[in-house]
């Protein structure tokens, strides 16, 4: 038999994206141990990606969600600063939240994609991409080198 | 830094930098391109492909490497395996934690499957993870799938199939609208419009980017959706074979544990999605890789072994320039914008060889070319490479050009104190993807009944050639499709009696063709030196039909005494520290798995193994190494060398963090200074199994 629990688990909450709000109030919820935060400063120095943990944390700590995504993005998730963090914090999932939070409900979604999508779905390129299909190497060698392309 | 002698080639590349600055090199024409490419790209090398000897893809050409592991022989012998014994009974199984393993494993799930993935390394590490790159979709007003469609053929010199480049064209908007639900920071403006790219082959800005770090951030975010929804993960534990019924239906995997290198689970599944990933780290003729770690083909051996059919192998491609120095980075791609930015290459004499923004696959010939006629310049562990002049960029476009545009890179080299916008960067092509391997349908099955597969290990999509920012884009469409196709499937599914009929076909098969003396595959683990001199990684040879039994065996080897008597008098007649005499051991071949008495007569401890790491970590050493011998004599443990030399020692403890032999806990404990809650566990440990050392390890630590 293996070992089932992959060490992420260790120090993460399982929560659902969609019935989140993001607030700083729901990071202090899912992960409270973030009020217990010495400031010691051993993430930090732990950092592989070179980050400044302590700022994001501290950024998370006030809820300041945008700056903890914007600060923490480069973050490899390799889990130094929860190995080291003596108040038992995992910085790195508490990043991962917040980055989530921003990019799920903090910056607007791009509506040009819903009606992409929606045009698929319909079938608005199906005769294109059909004529594209069943035509002869040659034609589609021509129009290969004749396609305009965007400066 | 650089040594001395890139140094000086250095100082030589800058005197003819201006020249190269205003020169306009010629392009080649339509023959000398054919011609280049036929004497110089490594797919055309004689030796580097060959003909597979057997199995359904028989006479087809293949990498030699990769040829030889496809008719390897099976880890496991049918007969020894008790195949009643079912660890894990599931609907889907997906083997790989990439990117591609994700996204079947949520969309499987989100099917209504009960879901297992399991994965070689950690449930992260993956080619996903480091993909600087970007994802195709064409999601703005003035693009069309049918564009994306015929730049993605044109890329793929028309040998795509063209039913999966129109699912992938097809699902790429939908798959982007995924990413943004699940919170993936793609680039924006403020209004929500995506920030698009022109990107390699591409006739509109279609490439979504998240700054350069799209591969990682797009990783994380699955990684956690697949702990959230509770979607069990087997980490370090590839799968061996793959295990069919009786109907010839594939029906679950046989995974063996990687830290352990011994236990075997079996895992029961209806049906499996395969998204193993690629072969960069066979190293096709040596060449460096740009993949990660765990890329060594072992999807694409283990679904050979079941017959599934193979196709286009001998479309290996090549990033021109990886880097060849530092040795840390070997193989990593600078990225393509460079060129774009004006960086232009120069061989040893700083003089140009070829045009600087001509295709991938030209610029790998001319560059190996140039090498192999002694322009390229040696590094000083003897490999070669040719010089990339980023400076050039920054007298062209201003200085700051490059921080702006490559932060990566720039912050990547220079950790190795390699300032890339004053110096150049020495390159040499390297293994980049494999456009081969499992043939699939537009759903992601495979030839072979209730096995889907997805992403790298898969076959077609690209055609001969990969346009960049496909590649993530491939993965996520066929790992959700085959997840959702495989959940279905599931559900119509009755497995019978499980069995490993076509392992014992298959190696019935090598003694026809008389191959029997091929290696053990899948490999699972590349070798460490990349001309597989140094450690060639074949702990698993050892294992081969030994998988249910092992367990009954002793975990120490037994060794006969009067074999090894003469070296062990020596070494025991040696005047050296037990640290030395330890390493004396292991020299003569004597290892960790012969330990028993060995280990008591010669360093004095049951538990030392010698390995020194003690010693290499401490400061006080470190300070002064005339005390290192002091210390070596004494120190059989890590616990010792700071109880006995109280005076000396800084009481750091890096040598209880480095010795392998610590328990675990009192390593947390030494980290996190938390007395009082471990106190009482160690006690009542230390009453129980009598551990002196312990004992005295934790009064010491309290005393202070």
């Amino acid at each position: 038999m293996v070992v089932e629990r992959a060490k992420i688990l260790e120090k993460k909450t399982i929560y659902n994206l969609e019935e989140l709000t993001p607030s700083g109030e729901q990071v202090r919820n899912l992960y409270p141990d973030l009020v217990k935060c010495q400031g010691c400063n051993t993430c930090t120095m732990s950092c592989s990606q070179d980050l400044n943990v302590i700022e994001y944390i501290s950024y998370a700590l006030y809820g300041k969600i945008a700056e903890v995504a914007d600060k923490s993005f480069d973050c490899a998730m390799c889990s130094h600063c929860a190995d080291r963090c003596p108040a038992g914090l995992a910085p790195y999932n508490i990043a991962l939240l917040c980055r989530r939070l921003y990019g799920r409900y903090l910056v607007p979604r791009f509506q040009h994609l819903v009606s992409r999508v929606a045009e698929i779905k319909e079938g608005k390129f199906d005769t294109k991409l059909l004529e594209l299909k069943k035509m002869e190497e040659s034609e589609l060698r021509r129009r290969y080198s004749e396609r305009d392309i965007e400066p | 830094m650089y040594p001395p002698e890139l140094k000086e080639s250095i100082a030589r590349i800058e005197i003819t930098r201006e020249k190269r600055l205003k020169e306009d090199y010629p392009r080649l024409t339509e023959e000398d391109k054919s011609a280049l490419i036929r004497q110089d790209h490594p797919n055309f090398v004689d030796g580097g492909m060959r003909e597979i000897l057997v199995g359904p893809n028989k006479g087809d050409h293949a990498p030699v490497e990769l040829a030889e592991l496809l008719e390897g022989n099976s880890p496991v012998d049918p007969d020894a395996v008790d195949l009643e014994a079912v660890d894990y009974n599931v609907d889907v199984l997906v083997l790989g934690g990439g990117g591609d393993g994700a996204a079947a494993a949520l969309s499987a799930q989100e099917n209504g499957a009960k879901v297992l993935l399991a994965t070689k390394l950690r449930f992260i590490d993956s080619d996903t993870m480091e993909f600087q790159g970007g994802i195709q979709a064409a999601d703005k007003p003035n693009d069309s799938p049918a564009i994306h469609y015929l730049d993605t053929m044109g890329g793929g010199g028309f040998a795509n199939i063209p039913d999966l480049v129109e699912g992938m064209v097809r699902d790429a908007p939908s798959i982007i609208q995924w990413l943004e639900s699940l919170g993936c920071m793609f680039d924006k403006e403020p209004d929500g419009t995506m920030c698009t790219e022109v990107g390699e082959g591409t006739s509109r800005k279609r490439v979504h980017t998240a700054r350069d770090r799209l591969g990682s951030e797009i990783m994380r975010n699955l990684c956690d959706e697949v702990h959230n929804r509770g979607i069990t993960v087997l980490e370090h534990s590839p799968a061996l074979e793959l295990i069919v019924d009786d109907k010839g239906q594939v029906a679950g995997a046989i995974l063996i544990n990687l830290e352990t290198k011994k236990e075997v689970s079996l895992v029961r599944a209806k049906t499996v999605v395969l998204a193993t990933g690629g072969d960069g780290q066979l190293h096709y003729q040596g060449f460096p890789s740009t993949d990660h770690y765990g890329a060594t083909a072992d999807g694409l051996v283990m679904a050979y072994r079941v017959g599934a059919d193979l196709l286009l192998l001998d479309a290996v491609q090549y990033h021109p320039h990886g880097v060849i120095y530092p040795e840390q980075m070997i193989g990593q791609p600078i990225d393509e914008k460079v060129r774009r930015l004006g960086a232009k290459f120069a061989n040893i004499k700083g003089e140009q060889f070829i045009y600087h923004l001509e295709t991938h696959d030209l610029v790998t010939s001319a560059i190996i070319r140039e090498c192999k006629n002694g322009y390229g310049m040696k590094t000083p562990k003897g490999l070669q490479g040719i010089w990339l002049d980023t400076p050039m960029i920054e007298l062209l476009r201003g200085p700051g050009t490059i921080q702006r545009e490559l932060p990566a890179m720039y912050m990547e080299l220079s950790t190795f104190g390699i300032d890339i916008t004053k110096e150049p960067i020495l390159v040499y092509p390297s293994l980049y993807y494999c456009n081969g391997g499992i043939k699939i349908d537009a759903q992601g099955a495979t030839s072979i009944p209730n096995l889907f597969a997805a992403g790298k290990v898969c076959g077609g999509v690209h055609g001969r050639h990969t346009l960049r920012d496909n590649i993530l884009l491939d993965a996520l469409v066929y790992g959700r499709r085959a997840g959702k196709a495989a959940a279905h499937r599931a559900e119509k599914t009755k497995l019978s009696e499980l069995t490993l009929e076509h392992v014992r076909k298959w190696q019935d098969e090598l003694k026809k063709a008389g191959l029997e003396k091929r290696p053990i595959t899948p490999k699972l683990v590349p070798d460490y030196a990349r001309h597989g001199k140094l450690m060639r990684a074949d702990w698993h040879r050892r294992y081969r039909f030994e998988l249910r039994k092992e367990e009954k065996q002793p975990r120490v080897q037994p060794v006969d005494i009067k074999e090894i008597e003469p070296i062990l008098n020596k070494i025991l007649d040696a005047k050296a520290p037990p640290v030395a005499r330890a390493r004396m051991l292991s020299g003569r071949g004597l290892s960790v798995d012969h330990k028993l008495d060995v280990m008591e007569n010669v360093i004095g401890t049951k538990t030392c193994l010698g390995c020194g790491n003690c010693n290499d970590v401490c400061p006080v050493i470190g300070r002064e190494p005339g005390r290192r011998q002091r210390t070596e004599e004494r120190s059989s443990m890590a616990l010792e060398t700071i109880l006995v030399g109280p005076e000396e020692c800084d009481r750091c403890y890096s040598c209880v963090l480095a010795c392998p032999q610590v328990d675990i806990t009192i390593k947390q404990y030494v980290v996190n200074c938390r007395v009082v809650e471990v106190m009482s566990w160690l006690d009542s440990r230390i009453s129980e199994a009598k551990e002196p050392d312990l004992y005295l390890f934790v009064e010491e630590a309290l005393s202070q």
